[in-house]
């Protein structure tokens, strides 16, 4: 019950149009207690439909994970490497040689983007970066999200028809696109490379800037991603913070998160849209 | 005389599974799904195929209520099954191919097999279905299917009715079903009354249908007039293409070069790119919803550019709260970021961890196999302990122990199998 609620909760913060594509955890959770426990005949009829049900809703969930993750992959795909031509430009620093060259090469596909950018464009074109790797983060999240409820509720099905369910399919979902997800891994380094070298160029020449006191108004202006985010971190931490049923399969609890990182970001998020 | 057949079947006292013999069955039972839009419609629409007789118009209307589906992506998830519990179904076809870059129809077909050889594992412990009932499917799938289409499940039939007569079994199916459905399945049923029936009538595609251990659907198929109903589809032919296509960035590069090479995202055609890429399992289709999404990408940024460029003219004249305001977004940002850092090394660590455990649970099941009872609880407790512990430090102790046995057990029993 936990899990479902807590699940329904992260569903509520995530983005609009993933919302409905999370695992159907209630339903299953339904067809697990219709299904009969082995040996029961009078309620057979029932049981074994239910079963098969739960057995299709198990794999065409799964076929949904997919389809969503290799779609939104694909997105990220493109939009990332569309950013990382404008990763040269981003450095206040003059770039070496070298950079210039690739960024020459990169650029050359458009001539609209040979021209250096402007403040505002260099705002916005940061801001999309970082709100990509959001996004990514955000799908690896929903991965995972959906990975452990898809355990969970094998875990229940086996308890209860005491069938052994879980560990082939278990398997089986660990070979799926949806929870190989290294590639988004390794393009969400990439973007906090990119970024990172940004900040460094801009705490050079920012010195003193505003510190790290919640800039509400310009934060909050992205509230999904951000939102999403501090909720998925809030999500985990509770998930793993200790469970019933403790087994060998159980994850060890999450170390606590950094409570003031996580503390301004509950309050960004408190403090409501502002507009730029 | 497909019923008795399977009447015969229930009296031999078979536990009748739905999912090893009767994969189309519940199509209603799949009326519990609505709303998933893509997988599930496939799914349903692979029921329907097999129920495509006229007495079961009434339930067919609902359920294509729900295919309402993005046309997109329908067509790719032909390949997974809609049995997968077909076990009994060719198990030698235990191929790992992965079927999400699939094109051609057979090689579905084949792909679907994987899903159903997956569950080889646990089928036995499901049903005993013998293998020789297999036959007894083949030839009168019609019969069948008006047996167990939309409504009931393989299950009712238990109650262990001899040759009864077409109609008399309906109104017993009919019944069992509504009784059926006033339990609690009642709320899972919502069906939307969208008639978007464009991805409904793949019927003749005798190659999209999966190969099941009931060859029923295969036949089926070719009796479609009813479906017909149903608008055919004009993108039938597409369905069997339309496998997921998994875009690597180097398969993205290769993209933009071809693009590139033809003129722009504007000028370039999906055949043109295809024809430059000359990469295997791509279709015409995956480049031309790939290149739909590129420009959109482009477009996008392009479009915020020029509103960018018109704030700037704006704030042109107060450029001290414009530079403040770039510090501002700057930490914002980077406060940002930091959160979804955070995020990121916590799903990654989380993910090691489970596949570690996984792992284990596996040498742990094989240790199980292998040893005698009161011995392998011994293990249970102890690998209990130990984990209730500081995981990391005592797995990374634990694992030297058990693959030391792993391994050995592991080689042991591929060696004897």
């Amino acid at each position: 019950m936990k899990f479902g609620k807590r699940l329904k909760k992260q569903v509520e913060e995530s983005l609009p149009e993933w919302r409905d594509k999370f695992l159907a955890y209630k339903r299953l959770k339904r067809l697990v207690r219709l299904v009969s426990a082995s040996g029961s005949s009078p309620r057979r009829h029932r049981g074994s439909a239910a079963e098969a049900a739960f057995l299709r809703l198990l794999d065409a969930e799964v076929d949904r994970f997919n389809a969503f993750f290799l779609e939104r992959e694909e997105d990220f795909v493109i939009r990332h490497r569309a950013r990382s031509t404008f990763s040269f430009c981003l450095h206040s620093d003059p770039p070496s040689i070298r950079e210039l060259k690739e960024m020459a090469k990169k650029v050359a596909e458009d001539a609209l983007r040979r021209r250096p950018l402007s403040a505002a464009e260099t705002r916005s074109v940061r801001k999309e970066i970082v709100d990509l790797h959001g996004e990514m983060v955000l799908l690896l999240n929903y991965s995972a999200i959906n990975y452990t409820g898809l355990a969970k509720i094998l875990k229940k099905y086996d308890k209860r028809t005491g069938r052994l369910l879980r560990l082939p399919f278990i398997e089986k979902v660990l070979g799926q696109p949806f929870f190989a997800t290294e590639l988004i891994s390794r393009l969400v380094r990439e973007c906090e490379a990119t970024m990172e070298a940004v900040f460094e160029a801009s705490r050079g020449h920012a010195g003193a800037s505003a510190g790290t006191a919640p800039v509400a108004a310009v934060a909050a202006a992205d509230q999904g991603i951000f939102r999403n985010t501090v909720a998925a971190l809030v999500t985990m931490g509770e998930l793993r913070s200790g469970s019933s049923t403790y087994g060998h399969f159980s994850l060890p609890p999450m170390a606590p998160p950094e409570s003031d990182l996580l503390r301004c970001g509950c309050v960004q998020v408190a403090a409501g849209p502002v507009s730029i | 005389m497909e019923r008795l057949s399977t009447n015969q079947l229930y009296k031999s006292g078979v536990p009748v599974t739905i999912p090893t013999s009767l994969p189309s069955i519940p199509a209603s039972l799949d009326e519990s799904f609505p709303r998933l839009p893509d997988a599930q419609s496939v799914l349903i629409e692979r029921e329907l195929r097999s129920t495509p007789l006229p007495p079961h118009q009434t339930t067919i209307a609902p359920i294509r209520g729900q295919f309402h589906s993005n046309t997109g992506s329908v067509g790719p998830l032909c390949s997974p099954p809609s049995v997968r519990f077909s076990s009994h179904s060719n198990p030698d076809q235990y191929s790992i191919h992965n079927p999400y870059n699939s094109q051609a129809p057979s090689t579905a077909t084949s792909s679907t097999l994987n899903y159903g050889s997956q569950y080889g594992g646990f089928e036995p412990s499901i049903t005993d279905f013998p293998r020789d009932v297999e036959p007894t499917w083949c030839p009168d799938p019609i019969e069948s299917i008006l047996g167990y289409s939309g409504d009931v499940p393989a299950g009712n039939n238990v109650t262990g009715t001899t040759s009864i007569g077409a109609s008399d079994d309906l109104t017993k199916q009919t019944e069992w079903w509504t009784e059926f459905m006033n339990e609690d399945w009642k709320d899972m049923v919502d069906i939307p009354t969208s008639t978007e029936t464009q991805q409904v009538g793949q019927p003749v595609q005798p190659s999209i249908s999966v190969h099941q251990s009931a060859t029923q659907q295969t036949v089926s198929s070719q009796s479609v007039e009813p479906l017909a109903v149903v608008a055919p589809s004009p993108t039938a032919g597409s369905n069997t293409a339309k496998a997921r296509m998994r875009w690597t960035p180097e398969l993205h590069e290769r993209f933009v070069d071809a693009v590139n090479q033809l003129g722009g995202s504007e000028k370039a055609t999906p055949k043109g790119v295809l024809k430059l890429m000359k990469a295997d399992n791509l279709t015409i289709y995956h480049v031309k919803s790939h290149l739909q999404k590129y420009r959109t990408a482009r477009y996008r940024p392009e479009l915020s550019e020029g509103s960018s460029e018109k704030k700037v003219a704006s704030k042109e004249d107060i450029p001290s709260i414009d530079l403040k305001g770039s510090f501002d977004l700057t930490e914002a940002l980077r406060l940002q970021l930091e959160l979804q850092k955070r995020l990121h090394e916590q799903l990654e660590i989380q993910r090691s961890l489970q596949l570690r455990i996984e792992e284990q649970g596996k040498c742990l099941q094989m240790m199980l196999e292998q040893q005698c009872i009161p011995g392998t609880e011994k293990v249970q407790n102890a690998k209990t302990t130990s984990d209730s512990e500081i995981p990391e430090s005592s797995t990374v102790k634990d694992v030297p122990e058990n693959s030391q046995n792993g391994p050995t057990k592991q080689t042991e029993s591929t060696d004897s199998q």
